[in-house]
């Protein structure tokens, strides 16, 4: 991985130095070190002028450091202080998934340090990771909360767990330490692109409950080749009267599904779309959402389930339909082997977490192509439906990670202080950019970071862009869990003939309005209204 | 009287399909532990048996968390839950045949225990995952969860059944008018019990903890619940193979297994001559 | 025994009774160590509504007492007696077709051949590996490109692309498959052992009458074996009863809810649904008919002993 990384970012160690030294150059000139730096720490020196901490060592380290008017030097100063006062431990314990952790413990770019060493040497505070495959996390840490056993500091999760981790009292509401500490996670420039994408990341009830790692919308990448090449341009505009191409809406999008089924060698399917259980229900959240202007929302105001009214039946009737273009044995896969089915050149489309270039479109350290679409992969925003003049494009965010307080730690405001610092928008730029993990960006500040456009690469930064803009929760309510397994089961059962779509659909209505009930319903109601804050606005013009 | 020809046939062709069958599955994860990456999945027109590169590099990811042909590491390797598996399984072991040996010889000997049996039978019966919330409440209050006792106390415990009943029947064939002599000569019970009566069943002994050993050893899902990090065992170490660049990873998920496949096999070659005997419960006592 | 014992036995049985008590203590204790607090706990958790949401520990589940409520849901509970079903019905295809396989090769392994040994030590490979490294391996082998359909097609002719894990009557017998390779090695060995018991000298002696190879084997192989053979019965149904790894790691119950067995299914109320009074009161439920079932089950098993001693 540092191989290809050192060849990618094409600035050579020696160029790095030379600017790094220049830095610190001036900064002994001018005599503004910070005052708690000890002599032996010889990266302070590389460190640009004024700036407190930060990485070094790198040519553009300077973007992301920062001093104590910034969210991750004063994240870094008050875990000093804390530290100084003993109320910080040895070592903070952090629970993530499998696939994350690099973000932290791999160095990049190359020749830089590793976040890990940087908060260490900053802090006098140990990082240790416990991983957990990422099916298993949520389990891992309701099984810690409701055991008591006070394993971990900072648990991870998907966002909308929030609900049933702050219901659980698993975790700590942050909104004063946000507030003492100066975070910028709703920077209007730096941080979320939409007051909506933060109430939808950081809040549950109104109140923020723990500190977003992943924008984890779904964003689509295709085939930019093969709509390209000018045999099937002609076959398609044939067939269906418009040149191949980024979709505009969920029609478009299976024509193009339906025309590349069975196209290109190896022979491809048209639509590589997750379907399997679990991680198959954000395609159909996807279709869904668009259905109505500006959202088809789960539930209306009064709490009754529109899922199975006659936009979640026509949804789900196009998402079974949708299988005849896509892998049957799929049904079976995770999300990694929807990853490999693109890699490998077997699909021609598919909507999903926005890292799928950054780990596909790349190239080894020799120079050969990493993966069988290195170089030919486009992306574009998501398909919607036409209302009028109005186009409704949208993306779902359905797992997501995000970082928390356990309720047990004895630190929990430097457990904050963690999540402040390294979700804050440079060290999120830097930590995001890392190939070492699946972590996707957010932020505004991220996506005009040099380095993450170089992973994500550039045609792909906009798009994400855009998509998170465009993204609306799904159910974030506590019962969740339970609620989204009712659905994926009906939706398989469905797509495999079991039941009708309309069957499906009631099923899983029934089952929610229980769920509802034995939960309380005026109190979840009232949730599920709360939440419809975080649901995009975003129109676009037809 | 020799049989004829034909019948040596039949049986043969017989057994070579049923041993291809028992075969198949491992054959296909053994030459998958060597398959570089590219050719985990294919496509059915290029479906091979025999890797067409073979590579180490399935083993140098497990164990180092990084090889050439795949560019995302691993945090973990395979090493430490290798070793929790062994320690876990083995201490795990000893525990069920050591309180299961001498549970069976009391309950065989003096009738004493009452319950002991049917007890055990329901531990045996009972799905492990219906009473797992009690007993990881029970292991987070004890300080035993990802600890090597807890582990292993558990698998001592859902494999003291097994370790019980086996030897129970053992202790049943024993011939009451060897023990009787000894006894009658002088020696203490508990003498005859370890110089007389132990000896006579050291295979059935060993079988049992053939048996238990494998039983402790294919846990999944007591790991999965009780261990974080430190005691996470290979079966649950296997599910975080999978990686966002290749999907699944077919090869090191095969090469870790044929590495797991490894103890229970040579255990098994080990004591064959007794596994036989040792599985029919007594039954064949009549 | 109890009929002409001579006094120093009397002593050394008392001797006996002490020793064995403390002999037995080790499995007293730890089997009262895993059945007294979670037994405790299971019951009290299960009369109220508690789970992980209420954000209490499990001891306040009293402030949500509701007595027999989680009893209730059972009984209308579709989930559970599907899933309860579809368990039984991977016992009923799958214990018989182990039995019937495993006895197959047992004739054919009964006596010496040329090989026998490295045979053996082959067909006792599947049982040697772990579970759910099985599941994954049968994972691979059941993809549509996978080599199941590659050797199906090389036999047929034609090519063969089914879906086995997708579909839910395939995924099914999947996992079935799955499950018979793993555990036929164990019936094997069990009868086998059953078969090499029977005395020879009967087997001659039926010969020299004039008894051929079916006659000898229906007639005087088959009655010897009966106990081996309820012992294998019991103990795969008893086993395959749980059967979770290899199901899980193969189609996590899917598709669907098509492969979903019992354990899944309280695997998926513990930490998807997050009912743990509810999971509380089906282990309960579980742990009540399992043991009535093995209690009638003993019975009857040592009424036929006595009958066949008396």
């Amino acid at each position: 991985m540092s191989k290809k990384m050192k060849s990618q970012s094409g600035i050579t160690r020696r160029q790095a130095l030379k600017a790094s030294a220049a830095g610190a150059a001036f900064t002994a000139a001018a005599g503004i070190g910070p005052r708690w730096l000890k002599s032996g720490d010889a990266w302070a020196a590389d460190l640009a002028p004024g700036m407190t901490g930060g990485p070094t060592g790198f040519a553009g380290a300077e973007r992301y450091q920062y001093d104590d008017t910034m969210s991750e030097g004063r994240a870094v100063a008050a875990a000093r202080k804390l530290k100084a006062e003993g109320k910080a431990p040895e070592t903070l314990r952090i629970l993530m998934a499998d696939g994350a952790i690099g973000h932290f413990t791999n160095p990049w770019p190359a020749d830089g340090p590793t976040l890990q060493s940087i908060w260490e040497r900053e802090t006098g505070i140990k990082l240790e990771f416990f991983s957990v495959s990422p099916q298993e996390q949520f389990s891992k840490v309701i099984q810690d909360v409701t055991t008591g056993s006070n394993a971990y500091d900072v648990y991870t999760f998907g966002y909308a767990a929030m609900g049933d981790l702050s219901e659980a009292n698993g975790i700590v509401p942050l909104g004063e330490w946000m507030d003492k500490h100066g975070a910028d996670f709703a920077d209007p420039e730096r941080g979320m692109p939409t007051p909506e994408s933060y109430n939808m990341l950081y809040k549950y009830g109104g109140e923020p409950m723990s500190v977003c790692y992943d924008g984890d919308a779904q964003v689509w990448v295709y085939r930019k080749d093969l709509t390209e090449d000018p045999v099937h341009k002609a076959a398609f505009a044939d067939k269906y009267g418009w040149e191949p191409g980024p979709p505009r809406t969920w029609a478009e999008a299976d024509q193009l599904a339906e025309y590349y089924t069975g196209r290109g060698t190896p022979e491809m399917l048209g639509n590589g779309n997750m379907m399997s259980a679990f991680w198959g229900i954000s395609t159909w959240y996807n279709r869904y959402v668009s259905k109505d202007n500006p959202n088809q929302f789960l539930f209306d105001d009064e709490g009754n389930t529109l899922i199975n009214t006659d936009a979640g039946i026509a949804a789900t009737e196009e998402h079974i339909k949708s299988l005849d273009w896509s892998d049957k044995g799929g049904l079976g896969w995770q999300w990694s082997e929807y990853y490999g089915a693109m890699a490998a050149g077997n699909s021609f489309m598919l909507g999903t977490f926005s890292n799928c270039p950054k780990f596909l479109d790349t190239v080894n350290a020799d120079g050969s192509p990493g993966s069988a679409v290195t170089g030919k992969l486009g992306s574009f925003l998501p398909p919607g439906n036409q209302f009028g003049d109005d186009l409704v494009r949208r993306s779902t965010i359905y797992l997501g990670n995000n970082g928390g307080v356990s309720s047990q730690s004895a630190y929990q405001e430097l457990a904050y202080l963690f999540l402040q610092w390294s979700g804050s928008t440079r060290i999120f730029s830097l930590l995001t950019g890392n190939p070492g993990g699946f972590f996707d960006p957010f932020q505004l500040a991220n996506f005009a970071d040099p380095l993450v456009n170089q992973s994500y690469h550039d045609y792909h930064v906009p798009i994400i862009e855009g998509t998170v803009a465009r993204a609306v929760p799904t159910l974030a309510i506590p019962g969740q869990f339970a609620m989204h397994n009712t659905l994926s089961e009906n939706l398989v059962t469905a797509m495999t003939g079991g039941m009708t779509a309309k069957e499906a659909m009631d099923a899983t209505a029934k089952s929610w309005k229980k769920h509802l009930r034995k939960k309380g319903e005026d109190k979840m109601i009232g949730l599920i209204n709360a939440a419809k804050s975080g649901w995009s606005t975003v129109i676009d013009k037809a | 009287m020799p049989k004829p020809l034909h019948s040596y046939i039949w049986r043969y062709a017989l057994i070579l399909i049923a041993v291809g069958l028992a075969l198949l599955p491992v054959a296909w994860m053994a030459t998958m532990a060597f398959k570089p990456h590219t050719e985990w999945v294919t496509s059915a027109s290029d479906l091979h048996w025999w890797p067409h590169q073979e590579t180490w590099g399935n083993f140098e990811y497990i164990f180092t968390g990084q090889t050439e042909a795949v560019t995302v590491s691993h945090e973990r390797t395979a090493g430490k839950p290798i070793l929790a598996s062994l320690v876990t399984s083995l201490l795990g072991t000893l525990i069920a045949v050591v309180a299961g040996t001498l549970g069976a010889y009391a309950v065989s000997r003096f009738k004493v225990g009452g319950n002991l049996p049917l007890g055990v039978l329901q531990l045996r019966l009972f799905p492990p995952l219906a009473v797992m919330i009690p007993v990881m409440i029970m292991w987070a209050f004890l300080g035993a969860m990802d600890t090597w006792w807890g582990l292993s106390l558990i698998y001592g415990i859902v494999t003291l059944p097994f370790a019980f009943w086996l030897m129970k029947t053992f202790f049943d064939e024993v011939p009451r008018e060897i023990e009787e002599a000894a006894l009658v000569e002088g020696c203490s019970w508990f003498r005859v019990f370890w110089k007389v009566t132990l000896p006579m069943v050291k295979e059935a002994l060993a079988s049992t903890a053939l048996f238990v050993f494998i039983l402790n050893w294919s846990d999944y899902v007591i790991a999965l619940l009780l261990t974080r990090k430190e005691w996470v065992t290979i079966p649950v170490y296997m599910n975080s193979l999978s990686s966002a660049m290749s999907g699944q990873m077919y090869g090191a998920k095969a090469a870790l297994g044929l590495i797991a496949a490894l103890p229970p096999v040579i255990f098994g070659i080990a004591i064959q001559k007794y596994l036989v005997r040792g599985l029919t419960f007594g039954a064949l006592k009549q | 025994m109890t009929k002409k014992k001579k006094p120093v036995l009397t002593t050394l049985e008392r001797e006996g009774k002490t020793l064995g008590l403390y002999m037995t203590l080790p499995a007293q204790l730890l089997l009262l160590f895993i059945v007294a607090f979670p037994l405790c706990m299971q019951l009290y958790v299960s009369l109220s509504w508690w789970g992980p949401l209420d954000g209490v520990k499990w001891y306040y589940a009293y402030e949500s007492l509701n007595w027999f409520g989680n009893y209730g849901e059972i009984f209308s509970d579709a989930k559970f007696w599907g899933s309860l079903g579809r368990t039984f019905l991977i016992v009923a295809v799958v214990v018989p077709v182990e039995f019937l396989l495993g006895l197959g090769l047992a004739m054919l392994f009964a006596d010496k051949f040329p090989g026998k040994r490295v045979f053996y030590s082959i067909m006792l490979m599947p049982m040697m590996i772990v579970p759910a490294v099985a599941g994954y391996m049968f994972f691979m082998l059941f993809q549509s490109s996978g080599p199941i359909n590659d050797i199906l097609s090389a036999i047929s002719g034609t090519k063969v692309d089914t879906v086995w894990l997708a579909d839910p009557d395939l995924a099914m017998i999947s996992v079935m498959i799955a499950d018979i390779w793993q555990w036929t090695p164990l019936m094997f060995l069990i009868l086998l052992a059953g078969m090499v018991g029977v005395p020879e000298d009967q087997i001659k002696a039926a010969t020299l009458l004039g008894a051929n190879a079916w006659h000898r084997f229906w007639r005087i192989v088959l009655p010897r074996m009966k106990t081996v053979m309820i012992i294998a019965l019991v103990i795969r149904s008893v086993e395959c009863f749980k059967i979770f790894d290899i199901l899980y790691v193969m189609t996590g119950g899917g598709p669907g809810v098509a492969t979903k067995s019992i354990s899944v299914y309280i695997l998926d109320l513990t930490f998807k649904d997050l009912e743990w009074s509810y999971v509380a009161a089906i282990g309960l439920f579980i742990l009540v008919a399992l043991s009535l079932i093995a209690v009638v089950g003993i019975y009857y098993m040592q009424a036929a002993q006595k009958k066949a001693e008396a």
